[in-house]
C-alpha cells in the first residue's frame, strides 16, 4: 500500500502541475513525472513490457518531441501567454469534470472487482506474453497501428510542405 | 469462406494505400496517377464488397470475436466507399491539398470500414483512430489560417473525445471482464454502477464523433475550415461509420438492457433534431449551414437507434443513403460555385438559376431531399423513421422528428430562394468540372431513384440489418 | 499486491484532471498534453483491470493506446507548429501590405 500511495501522490501532483503550469515547458516536465510514476505503477501491476514501453515511447520519444516543439515555438519570447479569462462556460465545464471524476473515483474505490481464483497465467505481461498475442492472434491490430504511424509520417510531410507559388500569389491577391 | 476472402475489401484498400504512395514516389509531382490509383482501389473494394454481400448471408466471426463480417458490415463498406469515391472525384486534379490527399482519404475510408465490422472494443477504438487521424491532417491541409484552426480544433476535440471513449471502454472491461460485444450481452443482466458509468462515457465518446447536440460545438467550425471535398467525407463517411458502430455496439452488446440507454438516446435525438435544424436557420455560410444540417440529420439517425427495434435499425441504415446522396450533391454544387475561393455564402448562390439552370435545378432537388419533400430519397427515409418511432410506441420521437423536419424546411429553402435573386455580375459564372459532374449526376439519380422506387434498396437494407436477433 | 480498485480510482482522478485541463486551458500545447493524460489514465485503468481479470487483452489494448498516442502526438504537434507558423507569416504579410 505504501508504494502505491507514494506513486499516486507523485502521479496526481504531476497531473496537477500539467494543468496549472504557467508555461508549456513546465507542463511538459510535470507530464514526464506523471508518466514515470505511471510506468512504475505498471510494473507493480505485473505489466513489465508496458512499463518499459511507457518509459521508452512516452517519456522518451513523445515527451522529447513535446519539449522540442515547445522550445521551438516559444524560443526568444519573454512574455508568458496572456491572462486567460475563465468565462462562465469554462467554470461550468470544470466543475462538471470535477464532479464526474470524483463520482468515478468513489465508484471505483467502493466497488472492488471479483477475485479471479486462478493464479496469473504464465508469461503474464512480459515480452513473451504480449509478443505472442501481438504477433499471433492479434496481428491485425498491430497492422492497424502500422497504418496509423504511416499516416502520421505522411501527415507531417503534408503539413510542412511549403506553399505552392501560384497559391501564395492567389492568396496575396485575395488579401489585398 | 476464409477470413482472407471475407476481409478482402479491407486488405485491398490497405494495399492500394501503399500503391498510391509508391505511385506518388515513382511518378513524382503528377497528381493524376495517385487519383487514378485511389479511384481504382475504392472501386475494386466496392465491387468485392458487393459480390461478397450477394453471396454470403451467414455472419462470420473472426479474430476471436474481434471482427464480425456480415451483410451489415458489407453494406456499411458500400456506403463509405461511395463517400470515398465522391471525395476523390470532387478533389480531382486539385493541387492545393498536396499529392497525399488521395492516400489520406483511402486510410480514412479504411477506418470507416473497420468501424463497420468491429466486434470488440479494441477494433472499435482502432477504427475510430484510423478514421480520425487522416481527417485531422486533411482538415488542416488548406493553406489558410482558417484551415489550420479547423485542423487544430478537430484534433483537440478528437483527442478529448477519444480519451472519454477510452476511459469508458476501460470501465466496461473492468465491469464485464471481456472486450467482445457478443460476450457483453449475457453479462449485462446484472447492471453494476461501473458498467453504467462505462457505457455512458463510451456513448459520449461516440456522440462526439457523430455530432449529437451537447457535443456538437466543433462541427460547424471544422466543416467551414476544411477543404470542401474533405468536408463531404466528414459529413457522409464519418456519420456512416459512427452511426454503424453505435448501432452495432448497442444492439450486439446491450440489446438485453435497452431500458437504461433507450430513453436517454431518445431525449438526445429530439434535442439534436430541434437544435441542429434551429441553428441552421440563421446561417449564411453554405458549409456552416451544411454542418448544422449534418447535426440535425445525426439526430434523425439517432431516432432509429433509440427505438431499439428491427424497424428502427433498418430505417436508420436506410436513412444514411439518401442523406449521403444529398451531401454528395450539395458539395458538388458548392465546389462548382466556390471555384478558387475557400468558402461559399448564400449571396454567392444568387443568380445561379438564370446563369446555370441545370446546376440550380440539381441543387434544388438536393435541398428538397435534405428537407424531406416527397419524391426525393429524404422523404422516404424520414417516412421509415417516423414509422419505426410510431411502431415502437414512442410518440415523443415522432413529434420531435416532425418538428425538426419543419424547422429544416425553413433552413433549406433559404439557399433555394437565393438561387432566384438577381445575380451579382462581378462574380464569375460557375464552371462544371468532370469529376464534380459525375458525382452530381450519381447523387441526383440516387436521390430521385430512392424517392420514386426505393424497393430494391429497402430490400437490401432489410437483409442487412437483421443481425441482432440471430443470437 | 496493490488493490486494483484504488488504482482505478487514481486513474479516474488523473482522467478528471486531464479533462479539466482540456476544458479550461487555452494554450493548445497544454490542452493537448492534458488530452494525452486522459489517454494515459485509460491505459492505466486497462492495465489494472487486466491484472484483476488475469487476462492479457487489457494489456494489448494498453499497448495499442500507447502506439496510437505516438501517432496522434506526431500529427498533433505538426498541426500546432503549422498553425503558429501560418499566423506568424500572416502577421508579416499584413505589415508588408501596409507598406505597399
Amino acid at each position: 500500500m505504501i508504494p502505491f500511495s507514494i506513486l499516486a501522490v507523485v502521479a496526481i501532483a504531476g497531473a496537477l502541475g500539467v494543468i496549472l503550469g504557467k508555461q508549456p515547458v513546465h507542463s511538459a516536465l510535470f507530464l514526464v513525472g506523471n508518466i514515470l510514476a505511471l510506468a512504475v505503477l505498471y510494473l507493480l501491476l505485473s505489466a513489465e513490457f508496458l512499463a518499459v514501453a511507457q518509459v521508452i515511447v512516452y517519456a522518451g520519444a513523445i515527451m522529447v518531441l513535446f519539449l522540442f516543439v515547445v522550445t521551438l515555438l516559444t524560443a526568444g519570447k519573454e512574455e508568458s501567454e496572456p491572462p486567460e479569462d475563465l468565462s462562465g462556460q469554462r467554470w461550468t465545464a470544470g466543475i462538471l469534470a470535477i464532479g464526474v471524476g470524483g463520482a468515478l473515483a468513489v465508484l471505483a474505490a467502493g466497488h472492488p472487482g471479483p477475485k479471479v481464483a486462478a493464479g496469473l497465467p504464465v508469461n503474464f505481461g512480459n515480452l513473451h506474453g504480449i509478443g505472442h498475442l501481438l504477433w499471433g492472434s492479434d496481428f491485425l491490430y498491430l497492422m492497424a497501428l502500422a497504418i496509423m504511424l504511416l499516416t502520421a509520417a505522411l501527415g507531417i510531410l503534408v503539413l510542412n510542405r511549403p506553399m505552392r507559388r501560384t497559391h501564395v500569389r492567389h492568396q496575396r491577391r485575395k488579401e489585398a | 469462406m476464409s477470413s482472407m476472402h471475407l476481409m478482402l475489401p479491407e486488405y485491398l484498400l490497405a494495399g492500394f494505400v501503399l500503391l498510391t504512395l509508391v505511385g506518388n514516389m515513382v511518378v513524382g509531382d503528377r497528381v493524376r496517377v495517385a487519383s487514378w490509383l485511389g479511384l481504382i482501389g475504392l472501386l475494386s473494394s466496392f465491387v468485392v464488397s458487393a459480390s461478397i454481400w450477394s453471396v454470403s448471408l451467414k455472419p462470420a466471426v473472426l479474430l476471436n470475436g474481434g471482427v464480425v463480417v456480415d451483410n451489415y458490415s458489407l453494406l456499411v463498406n458500400l456506403f463509405v466507399l461511395l463517400a470515398g469515391i465522391g471525395a476523390i472525384l470532387l478533389g480531382w486534379g486539385e493541387t492545393r491539398w498536396g499529392q497525399e490527399f488521395v492516400a489520406l482519404v483511402l486510410v480514412s475510408v479504411l477506418g470507416m470500414m473497420i468501424l463497420g465490422l468491429a466486434g470488440n472494443t479494441i477494433v472499435l477504438f482502432l477504427g475510430i483512430e484510423v478514421l480520425s487521424l487522416p481527417l485531422y491532417i486533411l482538415a488542416a491541409s488548406e493553406h489558410t489560417a482558417a484551415g489550420g484552426e479547423a485542423g487544430l480544433k478537430y484534433l483537440l476535440l478528437g483527442a478529448f473525445s477519444s480519451g472519454i471513449l477510452l476511459f469508458g471502454l476501460a470501465l466496461l472491461y473492468g465491469a464485464l471482464g471481456s472486450l467482445s460485444f457478443i460476450n457483453f450481452a449475457s453479462l449485462t443482466n446484472v447492471g453494476t454502477p461501473m458498467m453504467w458509468a462505462g457505457l455512458s462515457l463510451t456513448l459520449v465518446g461516440i456522440f462526439f464523433k457523430l455530432g449529437i447536440v451537447p457535443f456538437h460545438m466543433w462541427v460547424p467550425d471544422v466543416y467551414e475550415g476544411s477543404p470542401s471535398a474533405v468536408t463531404q467525407l466528414m459529413a457522409f463517411g464519418t456519420k456512416v461509420g459512427a452511426a454503424a458502430i453505435l448501432l452495432r455496439f448497442l444492439d450486439f452488446g446491450f440489446y438485453l438492457s435497452p431500458q437504461w440507454w433507450g430513453p436517454a438516446l431518445g431525449y438526445l435525438a429530439v434535442l439534436t433534431m430541434i437544435v441542429g435544424n434551429l441553428l441552421a436557420l440563421p446561417q449564411t455560410d453554405l458549409k456552416r449551414l451544411l454542418g448544422y444540417s449534418g447535426i440535425g440529420h445525426a439526430g434523425f439517425l439517432l431516432v432509429g437507434v433509440a427505438t431499439h427495434s428491427l424497424d428502427g435499425a433498418r430505417a436508420m441504415l436506410f436513412y444514411l443513403l439518401p442523406y449521403g446522396f444529398a451531401v454528395l450533391g450539395a458539395f458538388a454544387v458548392l465546389i462548382f460555385v466556390a471555384g478558387n475561393q475557400d468558402s461559399v455564402t448564400l449571396s454567392d448562390l444568387k443568380g445561379l438559376a438564370s446563369r446555370r439552370p441545370l446546376m440550380a435545378a440539381f441543387f434544388i432537388i438536393v435541398m428538397l431531399s435534405f428537407a424531406g419533400i416527397p419524391l426525393t430519397g429524404g422523404f422516404v427515409g424520414k417516412f421509415y423513421l417516423l414509422q419505426a418511432a410510431l411502431f415502437a410506441n414512442q410518440p415523443g420521437l415522432a413529434i420531435g422528428l416532425v418538428v425538426g423536419t419543419l424547422l429544416g424546411l425553413g433552413a433549406y429553402l433559404r439557399p433555394v430562394q437565393a438561387l432566384f435573386s438577381p445575380a451579382d455580375e462581378s462574380r464569375p459564372v460557375p464552371q462544371w468540372t468532370v469529376g464534380g459532374a459525375i458525382v452530381l449526376a450519381v447523387a441526383i439519380i440516387g436521390t430521385i431513384g430512392l424517392g420514386v422506387y426505393p424497393t430494391p434498396i429497402v430490400h437490401m437494407v432489410n437483409q442487412s440489418a437483421n443481425f441482432f436477433w440471430l443470437h | 499486491m496493490i488493490p486494483v480498485n484504488w488504482v482505478v480510482a487514481l486513474a479516474a482522478i488523473i482522467f478528471a484532471i486531464g479533462a479539466i485541463g482540456v476544458m479550461t486551458r487555452r494554450n493548445p500545447l497544454i490542452m493537448f498534453m492534458s488530452a494525452e493524460m486522459m489517454w494515459n489514465a485509460a491505459a492505466l485503468a486497462f492495465i489494472a483491470f487486466a491484472r484483476q481479470w488475469h487476462s492479457m487483452s487489457g494489456q494489448v489494448m494498453a499497448f495499442l493506446i500507447v502506439g496510437t498516442a505516438a501517432a496522434e502526438v506526431g500529427i498533433g504537434l505538426a498541426i500546432i507548429v503549422t498553425v503558429y507558423h501560418r499566423r506568424h507569416r500572416l502577421d508579416i504579410d499584413e505589415i508588408s501590405g501596409m507598406k505597399g
